[in-house]
């Protein structure tokens, strides 16, 4: 006798259901169920993950889905073939289109139009609100077999429950259909179960009553004891059979199609794109190109034909050259960007042969997954992208990929600590205690450090439950980028949702379940470093003559090379930040290979393989280059995959190689391992592949150590892959902004400036990059600057053009405020009156330009301008009323104010555009600290390793890696440079309060200098930021802030931008 | 600063939830306090009080023997607090808000002694105090020496943006624009009170003096449509000691009869000694009671419970009466709690009437008790059993409700099989297996061997 479970709620019914689908697939096989329906409310979120687990396992699957009707009993319905399925799909997407995002309307009407070939199963209401007519109505409105869904529940009365129900279905005609109704798969699930009720319900776990179950029967049975429990209704079990076996649809057979249009008449896609890809090469050299690139492409051209993927690569063409005719910087990545297809059809700039990247790796048959290419685009400009897309392809056919919002610690610890009734402040103190977003747990002695005893009843279950809880979804989001386009209606495979965005829609099904699919997704994505190299090629043009693209930059440029080797990278593409900054002068990169590894080297992955440092001795030649290889085996079997790299893993790609290699792992198995890494919430299986990686390496005969440490960086990977391919096309922009910043340091920090906010730093520090390399910053002025950053010529500069700050620099400034600015300055202001008179703005407006130290040129300092504006008023500008204020109050006499001391100007620039071009802050105290000894930032180097320093400074980042034990790297400036500190757990514990609360620190350690990377072993510390106050003559200094970014801030100085 | 920020930087902080209702209501009740020195007297802000000493100073021996009474007795009090005495009240907020020590300002010395004062103590929004801190006024008295005109032309005040006119600010600190201070009201209070020029000691007297005030309350209390819900006698006898007895009503009464009735129960609580010279009685808490409808049954009905009610808890105690609320549980015996007879909130409206209770004994046995059974495993209904040493052959059976254990309480605890058993002699009786058995492939056992249980009774 076998039974089919058709009516489970997984956890995609958010809030609800409180299994995985893949643990409900998992169990529903080992208890040797017939076969499984999801049905989860309103949605298909879930099918496809239980669809993989259930394929994965032998399982028949049917994707369901459970009809919440807004007038009407709720329906089960089971698609039973693929046009059935589309009409299930479409369903959706009509009741989610109609409805705010979240939530499907659908009524009983619609589901009467969409019900051809769907089987459905009424779900009878609890306390049996309408009689057996109704049901009867329906099963004649909706022309289709359809059952009665019944289940015991173990409330007292099922028996009697059961034959009433049977009375009904003969009457109705509906037969009856067993069901178990699962909420879980296992009896345990009910705690979490009640969890989600109580978060579902705002209620806590005191107040639900009988909102909870009362009991944990809505688990999977195994068909004997569903048989049993149907002992009187044995053809309700038969029922469940009839409609698997009926349903005989699988998610595999939705035929993915590209879409069509992309080719010209009488051309097939492959065939096009091969002309196009001939076409390309050619004019990338100018001529013919040499043969091995044409054995190459012709090489890629046929795996591309053989898995017909040529008009996935002529979509990308289409949106790349849709970007370029309007002017859009891109660049493509992933695996199939860096193809000679790609290169050839300017996709990419990088050449693939040259970095020697080879495409079959990432597209073979063992990766069953399509081709990825993720496309950049100017992250001011993507929008324009998606909207192209959506009117090529129509809304029908192209769709926002989703991303599953799951819980991670800090909110499963806030919904679980409010349902288990703990107060605001403990969930705060609690959540406060899981450093960045991806904690997976608090161990005891944060709990205690929190203040609270770990061992408490009820702290205990919360830990418990959220721990549980982490990976569930929670909702559904849209991707940053990542587009689906179909040649067929999207919705028929897919329902579509109405994402949080006007104006766009999002599909149910994210990234993962697209992979497993099939189904090829373009990612337009954003990209902050593209605004500014278009901002840079710009300027380039309009003042230094020169016409410059990716493509046509110098090459290998040994001065960018040595700028970077100094780790003079601030404001530079990727390498900017103080790890990569740190790493720079080690690894002295002197090729564009070099930049690729470098971008990838400070990542989780190879510093927690501890590859890092092995890379760095061996490249420095302070260590022989060896393969490592089995005992007895081949002696260089990893050479081929090691050889660029020194023989230590660093990538993505190569970190797979070695589990096939040297690991023994099918490329299948290797495939599953990097997708079982993928989402953590797998750890479980990881155990499995731990051990069949390392067994597999040791009895080949590797040594277990680095078997271990391969494993570990693979886990590494599972956090922030980054693989090879992505490298090579960073390492790109790379180079293209170190080649500006070394050649045009006043074009780049312009751009950059414009581009803002983007990257690591602050405008504060881009320019004082920008003047410590000589070029002139301007202060933004009202007869001088535009809206963004300009460049003017400064003939005596080095660099003959000086940089005009613009006026968004200067907070709370709108950009339509620069356009009358600019617009109205026929002649140069005279005055604020003058400004008023002529443009229309507000006073508030005016004000702020006022504030900044905008009227310089018009011969008012901050405090006259700031007189005069507050004489304005706010009137409509007509002629005629223009003087009839000045009349009534007659010649205002002269006021004079005190002047501001320079210090406080300083801070008010601080204050209103968050850097000064007056002085630092710093250089104000700077007497009195040369008096205790403290010494400049830019005298560190001359000091002896391990000479005992002080410094002073302002905190500009805090960092606390989780991977660092404790330890918290300090960033602080002063107004000779900056310095990094070191602060080990030690001290960091006595000197806890002063580090994170002050602004100001005085720092006294030990200086450390190591391959010209110098930092303080901080002994100890001091707050002074009270000195601050001091100097901005009166203002109070507002609290310390913890922000995320330097932008965000409004106090007196930045405050730091802070890195758990 | 956040909490969460205050907690990095200071892991052990000692953190109290803010009250500002309470400070808010001791800001008050200090205020009232004030009245003794002068009768106008406000609040203000949510940490000052202001004071219209004029007029009254002399009495406490002069300003300055004021201002350090003042201090000597918020300090024996343990309240910190700045005090300023001047000829406006712009002027002496100034002084005790910014000037550091306590201080009387003579007349004339207004201008020098507040001219190097912050702009902010002119009491202006954040905003003013802001720009004018830009513009380098810093001082009061910078603002001092500016043409009024240009002033007024920058600093006009708006009260839809909440912004202070400065001009007028100015004016209420150097003392020449007039601002009025809103005393606080005197609260009215629910009390009537009977002198007696010849003590009285003799329980009678005390009864029918009482009496008299009850009525007299009863009045006053209908001329504001309130009824007492507490009430307190208190009796101050002649050696200068007190006596007092209090009763409480379940709902809100101006019955002058019930009243009395309920107080005169406790009369002989109070003691008293020589003599009583004053009687007091006081509604300390009250609620609002519409007019009685006379002839309205059932309202009158009502009424007489609540005053049997009444009765019963003023001669047994506030705990002796009970009534049962309804609380949100599946397990039965948690499904009703005892609560005390003056709670008004039972939530049975929450009690589902679904098949789920309907089929539950009205009343459970106090303690569920060990019976003997003979039933199939693992689920099978009892088929026969015995309970207080009769055995009981089951003929008809239904089942079973299953409870599981609330695991957020027990998290190792079993679940009940619930069964409702028919016995051949008629009797219906609710039984309950605690634990549940084995089934293979299914669950594990809970209990080794589980128990059964009776633990009600159907009629």
């Amino acid at each position: 006798m076998s039974y089919a479970e058709l009516q489970i709620t997984s956890n995609f019914s958010f809030l609800r259901g409180s299994s995985h689908p893949d643990e409900l697939a998992i169990t529903a096989k080992a208890l040797g169920l017939r076969s499984i329906a999801l049905t989860d409310r309103n949605t298909l979120a879930g099918v496809v993950r239980a669809h993989v687990s259930a394929k994965e396992h032998g399982l028949a699957f049917i994707p369901a889905c459970r009809l919440d009707l807004q007038d009407g009993p709720s329906l089960l319905a089971y698609p039973t073939d693929r046009p059935a399925y589309a009409q299930l799909s479409s369903l959706l997407t009509t009741g989610n289109r109609r409805a705010p995002k979240g939530e499907c309307y659908i009524w009983r009407d619609d589901v009467i139009n969409f019900s051809k070939g769907i089987i459905f199963a009424l779900i009878p209401p609890p306390d049996f609100s309408f009689g057996p007519e109704r049901i009867a109505e329906l099963r004649e409105q909706l022309q289709a077999r359809i059952y009665l869904a019944a289940s015991y529940r173990y409330h007292s009365q099922d028996k009697r429950r059961l034959a009433k129900l049977q009375g009904w279905a003969t009457y109705a005609g509906t037969p009856l259909l067993a069901t178990n109704d699962i909420l879980y798969h296992e009896p345990d699930r009910r705690i979490i179960a009640d969890t989600m009720t109580c978060i579902r319900t705002h209620s806590t776990i005191d107040t639900a009553g009988y909102l909870l179950g009362q009991n944990a029967e809505r688990f999977l049975k195994p068909a004997h004891e569903m048989m049993r429990l149907f002992t009187d209704h044995p053809e309700a079990i038969d029922a469940t059979c009839e409609i698997a076996e009926a349903c005989s649809f699988s998610l595999d057979e939705l035929q993915y199609e590209y879409p069509h249009e992309t080719a010209p008449d009488g051309f097939t896609p492959q065939k096009h794109l091969e002309q196009l890809a001939v076409g390309g090469l050619k004019s990338r050299f100018s001529g013919a190109p040499e043969e091995r690139f044409q054995k190459t492409l012709a090489h890629e051209l046929r795996i591309v034909s053989e898995k017909n993927y040529a008009p996935y690569f002529l979509t990308v063409h289409d949106i790349v050259v849709y970007a370029r005719k309007n002017g859009i910087l891109c660049q493509g990545r992933g695996s199939a960007a860096n193809s000679l297809i790609c290169y050839a059809l300017g996709i990419t700039e990088v050449d693939p042969i040259k970095v020697d990247l080879l495409f079959e790796r990432f597209v073979s048959d063992a990766r069953v997954e399509p081709p990825d290419i993720d496309v950049d685009f100017e992250h001011e400009r993507r929008e324009e992208v998606i909207q192209y897309i959506y009117e090529k392809y129509g809304r029908d056919c192209a769709g926002l990929a989703a991303t599953t919002i799951t819980y991670k610690m800090r909110s499963a610890i806030r919904d679980v600590g409010k349902v288990m009734g703990l107060s605001e402040d403990t969930i705060s103190a609690l959540a406060g205690t899981v450093w960045g977003s991806y904690g997976r747990e608090i161990p005891d002695h944060r709990v205690r450090e929190a203040g609270f005893d770990p061992e408490d009843k009820n702290l205990k279950l919360t830990l418990q439950i959220a721990h549980e809880l982490i990976g569930f979804p929670r909702h559904l989001s849209q991707h940053v980028g990542g587009f689906v386009l179909t040649e067929k209606p999207l919705h028929e495979i897919v329902p579509i949702q109405n994402a949080a965005m006007d104006g766009r829609t999002v599909i149910e099904w994210n990234k993962d379940d697209l992979d497993a699919l099939n189904i090829l997704k373009v990612d337009i994505l954003a990209l902050g470093m593209l605004s500014c190299l278009r901002g840079t090629f710009d300027l380039l043009k309009q003042h230094h003559k020169r016409n410059m693209t990716l493509a046509s930059m110098p090459k290998e440029d040994p001065q960018t090379y040595d700028m970077l080797c100094k780790a003079d990278s601030i404001g530079v593409f990727q390498v900017e930040s103080r790890a990569q900054m740190s790493m720079l002068p080690r690894l002295k990169p002197r090729k564009f290979y070099d930049l690729v590894v470098q971008v990838a080297i400070v990542r989780p992955g190879p510093i927690q393989g501890n590859m890092v440092h092995p890379y760095l001795r061996r490249r420095q030649g302070k260590e022989k280059v060896d393969y490592p290889s089995p005992k007895g085996g081949l002696p260089n079997e990893l050479k081929g995959v090691l050889e660029k790299t020194f023989g230590v893993p660093l990538f993505q790609e190569q970190a797979m190689k070695i589990a096939i290699v040297a690991a023994g792992f099918t490329p299948e198995d290797a495939d599953k391992l990097r997708r079982s890494m993928a989402s953590f919430r797998n750890m479980g299986t990881i155990h499995k592949f731990h051990q069949q990686f390392v067994t597999g390496m040791t009895c080949r005969g590797y040594e277990p150590d680095f078997a271990e440490r391969c494993f570990e960086q693979i886990k590494g990977f599972a956090d922030y892959g980054f693989p090879e391919s992505h490298a090579a096309s960073f390492a790109l922009l790379v180079y293209a902004s170190a080649w500006v910043k070394c050649h045009y340091p006043d074009v780049f920090a312009c751009a950059l400036l414009n581009a803002q906010p983007m990257g690591f730093y602050a405008p504060a520090q881009i320019v004082r990059d920008a003047t410590d390399h000589g070029v002139e910053i301007r202060e933004a002025d009202v007869n001088h600057s535009h809206w963004f950053s300009t460049l003017e010529p400064a003939p005596e500069n080095h660099w003959r053009f000086a940089v005009r700050l613009g006026l968004r620099q200067i907070t709370g400034i709108k950009e339509k405020t620069a356009e009358q600015v600019t617009g109205n300055r026929i002649r140069p202001y005279l005055d604020v009156e003058d400004l008023h008179a002529r443009c229309d703005l507000s006073v508030s407006q005016i004000e702020k330009l006022a504030e900044a130290d905008a009227f310089r040129s018009a011969g008012l300092n901050r405090r006259q301008a700031l007189w005069q504006v507050k004489g304005l008023k706010d009137t409509p500008n007509l002629p005629l009323f223009m003087h009839a204020d000045t009349a009534a109050i007659g010649k205002e006499e002269s006021v004079s104010l005190p002047d501001m001391a320079l210090s406080e100007h300083v801070v008010t620039d601080y204050q209103t555009m968050r850097l000064s071009l007056k002085a630092h802050p710093i250089s104000f105290l700077r007497s009195r600290y040369t008096q205790r000894g403290i010494i400049r930032c830019s005298e560190l180097h001359m000091r002896q390793n391990g000479a005992q320093v002080m410094v002073a400074g302002l905190v500009l980042v805090r960092q606390r890696p989780g991977s660092a034990k404790g330890v918290v790297f300090l960033t602080i400036e002063d107004e000779t440079g900056i310095a990094n500190i070191i602060v080990w757990q030690k001290v960091f514990e006595s000197y806890r309060a002063t580090l994170m609360g002050s602004r100001l620190l005085v720092i006294s350690g030990e200086l450390q200098h190591e391959d010209n990377v110098t930092h303080i072993v901080a002994h100890s510390l001091k707050d002074d930021s009270q000195a601050l106050l001091n100097l901005s003559g009166g203002t109070k200094l507002s609290p310390y802030k913890q922000s995320n970014h330097p932008r965000n801030i409004r106090g007196l100085i930045p405050a730091s931008r802070d890195f758990h | 600063m956040p909490l969460a920020e205050a907690r990095a930087i200071a892991p052990h902080l000692n953190t109290r939830l803010a009250d500002p209702q309470g400070d808010a209501a001791a800001l008050q009740q200090l205020a009232r306090w004030f009245v003794r020195y002068s009768p106008l007297v406000s609040v203000d802000g949510l940490d000052g009080i202001t004071i219209d000493a004029t007029g009254c100073a002399h009495l406490f021996g002069g300003e300055e023997a004021m201002l350090s009474d003042i201090s000597m007795r918020l300090e024996r009090a343990g309240i910190y607090a700045c005090i300023s005495m001047a000829g406006s009240i712009g002027a002496a907020w100034a002084m005790a808000h910014y000037y550091g020590q306590n201080t009387v300002v003579q007349p004339g010395d207004d201008q020098a002694i507040i001219s190097p004062l912050p702009v902010s103590a002119l009491r202006l929004d954040k905003k003013t105090i802001l720009s004018l801190n830009r513009l380098g006024l810093g001082t009061i008295g910078s603002l001092l020496t500016l043409s009024r005109p240009a002033l007024a032309r920058r600093f006009r005040g708006a009260r839809s943006k909440q912004v202070a006119d400065l001009l007028d600010q100015i004016d209420k600190v150097v003392g020449k624009k007039a601002e009025p201070i809103a005393p606080l009201q005197p609260l009215p209070s629910w009390q009537v009170r009977q002198a007696f020029l010849e003590p009285i000691s003799t329980p009678e007297s005390i009864e029918k003096a009482v009496q008299a005030l009850v009525a007299d309350l009863a009045i006053i209390l209908q001329q504001s449509s309130l009824g007492v819900r507490k009430m307190t006698a208190v009796a101050y006898r002649v050696d200068g000691t007190v006596s007092s007895c209090s009763v409480g009503t379940s709902r809100p009464n101006r019955d002058p009869d019930h009243l009395m009735e309920l107080i005169s129960e406790k009369l002989a609580y109070i003691d008293a000694g020589f003599g009583i010279d004053l009687l007091l009685l006081k509604a300390l808490e009250t609620e609002a009671l519409a007019p009685y409808q006379l002839g309205d049954e059932r309202q009158s009905s009502l009424k007489s419970a609540m005053e049997l009610m009444d009765r019963l808890t003023a001669r047994l105690g506030d705990r002796a009466i009970s009534r049962l609320s309804h609380h949100q549980s599946h397990i039965p015996e948690q499904a009703q709690h005892l609560v005390a007879a003056t709670n008004q909130n039972l939530h049975w409206k929450e009690y589902p009437t679904t098949s789920l209770c309907l089929h539950r004994p009205l009343r459970l046995l106090l303690r569920p008790e060990i019976v003997d059974v003979l039933a199939e495993v693992p689920e099978g209904p009892p088929r026969r059993f015995r309970w207080r040493r009769v055995l009981h052959q089951v003929m008809k059976a239904e089942g079973p409700e299953r409870v599981a254990p609330e695991w957020w309480h027990t998290p190792h605890g079993y679940s009940r099989d619930y069964y409702r058993i028919e016995v051949e002699s008629g009797a219906r009786f609710w039984l309950f297996r605690h634990g549940l058995y084995d089934v293979p492939g299914v669950r594990p056992a809970e209990a080794v061997v589980p128990q059964w249980y009776m633990h009600g009774l159907f009629p």
